[in-house]
């Protein structure tokens, strides 16, 4: 009862314990995340791309030109990873980093869309919005139970 | 034995051009979607900090809007900035005494 979704193991792998309706939403989070990420609109998108220099728009401008193809690389990376080994009972610590990474992508786009602050935990049933932040919290859970299994690891 | 070193030219200004850069600092700021357990994961992981040097970080971010996490050079600030945007989390830069 009340078994955690992810265990370090002395290995340096992580068991995964996570049901099938987990892994199936874990699916449907990464195909979108993965049109989200290709057809970039700068408005879904701006928190996966943050501003380095809020008051210069030349070297802001220079910047977003050097990184934005590289984290979009290294962003599809990960999700390329996350799909691969979503149904695995375990995971390396390379796996567990772009599960992560995915996960938190996801969460950093449907946060940004709900406008949500710091503390999100009462949903009210007949917020048209309601699905998404069940949603957004159960990222939030998988997220925070993987982190702290990850961290055993460092 | 070592070989005795070679004097440097002394025309050469090796150094004056790094002292003149004025260090930058890199900066992440609070958002409601980060959590506390990842920032401080993620600070742990990019920098080699502690449990307790993250954890204090995070804690500076949530409670007072913002830490310094690094600084260094404009390149090295600048790289140290796209490591924290690949982890998602809010970070920018600026020159040191800047805020």
């Amino acid at each position: 009862m009340f078994r955690r979704m992810f265990a370090a193991r002395d290995d340096s792998t992580i068991v995964v314990r996570l049901d099938d309706t987990m892994r199936d939403l874990l699916v449907r989070v990464g195909e979108e995340l993965r049109e989200v990420l290709l057809v970039n609109d700068p408005e879904t998108t701006k928190r996966l791309y943050p501003t380095a220099y809020p008051d210069d728009e030349e070297l802001e401008s220079d910047y977003q030109e050097m990184v934005h193809d590289q984290l979009l690389m290294q962003r599809l990376d990960a999700l390329d990873t996350f799909q691969a080994t979503i149904n695995d009972e375990a995971i390396s610590i390379d796996d567990a980093d772009a599960w992560m990474s995915t996960i938190n992508q996801v969460r950093l786009v449907l946060g940004t869309q709900l406008d949500v602050g710091e503390d999100e935990s009462a949903i009210d049933e007949d917020d048209p919005e309601a699905h998404s932040k069940v949603i957004y919290q159960v990222l939030s859970h998988i997220l925070e139970e993987l982190t702290h299994a990850r961290i055993r690891s460092l | 034995m070592t070989a005795p070193l070679e004097v440097a030219d002394p025309d050469l200004d090796l150094g004056l051009e790094v002292a003149a850069d004025t260090p930058w600092v890199v900066l992440v700021w609070n958002d409601p979607i980060n959590l506390m357990s990842y920032v401080t994961f993620v600070l742990q992981k990019l920098f080699g900090y502690s449990e307790a040097k993250a954890t204090e970080l995070m804690l500076d971010v949530h409670h007072k809007g913002r830490a310094v996490v690094s600084n260094g050079t404009k390149e090295k600030a600048e790289a140290d900035v796209a490591r924290l945007h690949e982890h998602g989390l809010w970070a920018t830069m600026q020159k040191d005494g800047g805020e």
